[in-house]
């Protein structure tokens, strides 16, 4: 199996591929262009990108390209399947305790000082924004912004598998760990995946044997900051406006597409144990699901645990 | 003399009025303390005393069905990383 390095949005990208070396290597080049076409889409810290000018166009229809309105789309949707627990409206609150650059330049420099985290952020409810599907259209209220980070990254990571799928028959893309799989390996039953110890950066917990589909893992310990003395990540809580705290501290989502893996590991990594059955219940689609917490106990989803080897539906986005 | 007491009154309650109605506001938005971990009073959720391998089986996304298969393992399970067998890439999720 071949595989390509190389970085963009801000995570390590893999692509790996079975097949002709000559097919595989435009493959490659195709799946490549497409991730660095889609990084300039969707950055929030690029200024020129199409992203940006939705947020600066906020009050006004804004004409999108068929990705962004496509991505907007699905966030909208998940934005309702999650009760609000998934919602790219945050980007305010985001700035507001310091995550206001790439995390590679917020790891250098000085974030936003703390007191500017005292100062609410009034936003307009995500609810607000509409959409003109005829049109291709935004519309986001004043004052609202958007951070697709996560949902975006998961849209990418598919997409560009099914680019690569074109030269191979077994193919992955893994973007800073959230991964699309299609086929199987020559000889292999599934694809190993890692699980990385969230309390220990390059520690593996144990290795997950997965079909083709989505696998996301969403962490509170990877993308982290001080501002002042406080410790920050990057997972905002929607309800509150701050970074959640979390029983878990990371949540890992199997599911058949990406960005419903990406939503749904944030969503029950707010939840916590508490809610996350009410959330997967309340989502409408069908995933598994692991959680670590802090004794670097995992927890599952009681249905998978109860009803091993036992077929269920599942349900497309 | 009396204008002048009226005046302070009105002052006084105005400003101690204002003033609980800023700290209230600051209260509010200032960050909430770290809660203890709370943990096992669910019973909806079971926690795996485990990190046992996990086995993620389906006929693919594709036919719409899933399978999945979990062996509980007693033993703590945290491994170096481990190197890909037969030339198939070892994937890390790691979160984001």
């Amino acid at each position: 199996m071949e595989t390509v390095h190389f970085r963009a949005m801000n995570t390590d990208v893999l692509l790996a591929a079975e097949g002709h070396p000559n097919q595989l290597a435009e493959g490659f080049e195709k799946a490549r262009q497409f991730i660095e076409a889609s990084e300039a889409r969707f950055s929030r810290f690029l200024d020129t990108s199409e992203l940006s000018a939705l947020n600066r166009g906020a009050g006004s229809w804004f004409p999108a390209s068929p990705e962004l309105f496509t991505v907007v789309s699905l966030s909208q949707q998940f934005y309702h399947q999650t009760r609000g627990l998934f919602d790219p409206s945050i980007l305010p609150d985001l700035r507001r305790v310091g995550y206001d650059r790439s995390m590679d330049l917020l790891r250098e420099g000085l974030p936003a000082p703390l007191l500017e985290s005292l100062l609410a952020v009034h936003r307009p409810s995500f609810s607000k924004m509409e959409l003109d599907e005829r049109g291709q259209r935004i519309l986001l209220p004043t004052a609202m912004a958007l951070d697709l980070g996560g949902i975006a990254k998961g849209w990418i990571a598919e997409q560009a598998a099914l680019l690569l799928s074109n030269y191979s028959p077994a193919c992955a893309v893994d973007a800073g760990g959230d991964m699309f799989l299609i086929g199987l390996p020559a000889g292999a039953e599934a694809w190993p995946v890692a699980l990385e110890d969230p309390l220990q950066s390059g520690a593996i917990l144990t290795t997950l044997q997965v079909n083709p589909g989505a696998v996301v893992t969403s962490s509170v310990t990877k993308r982290t900051w001080k501002q002042g003395e406080k410790l920050r990540h990057h997972l905002i809580d929607p309800r509150k406006g701050e970074p959640a705290i979390t029983d878990w501290l990371c949540v890992t989502v199997l599911a058949p597409h990406a960005a419903t893996a990406e939503v749904f590991a944030k969503a029950l990594l707010i939840a916590g144990p508490q809610e996350a059955e009410q959330v997967r219940r309340d989502g409408g689609t069908q995933f598994s699901y692991l959680a670590v917490d802090r004794e670097r106990k995992i927890w599952g989803n009681q249905e998978r645990m109860d009803n091993i080897n036992v077929r269920s539906k599942l349900l497309s986005v | 003399m009396k204008p002048l007491k009226t005046t302070l009154h009105i002052w006084i309650a105005l400003a101690s009025t204002l003033s609980f109605l800023g700290g209230w506001v600051m209260l509010a938005h200032s960050p909430k303390p770290i809660q203890p971990v709370q943990q096992a009073s669910v019973v909806t959720i079971t926690p795996l005393p485990t990190l046992p391998p996990i086995q993620f089986f389906n006929d693919g996304f594709a036919n719409g069905s899933i399978q999945n298969s979990i062996v509980p393992n007693p033993q703590p399970n945290i491994q170096p990383n481990p190197q890909p067998s037969s030339g198939i890439p070892l994937l890390t999720t790691r979160g984001s």
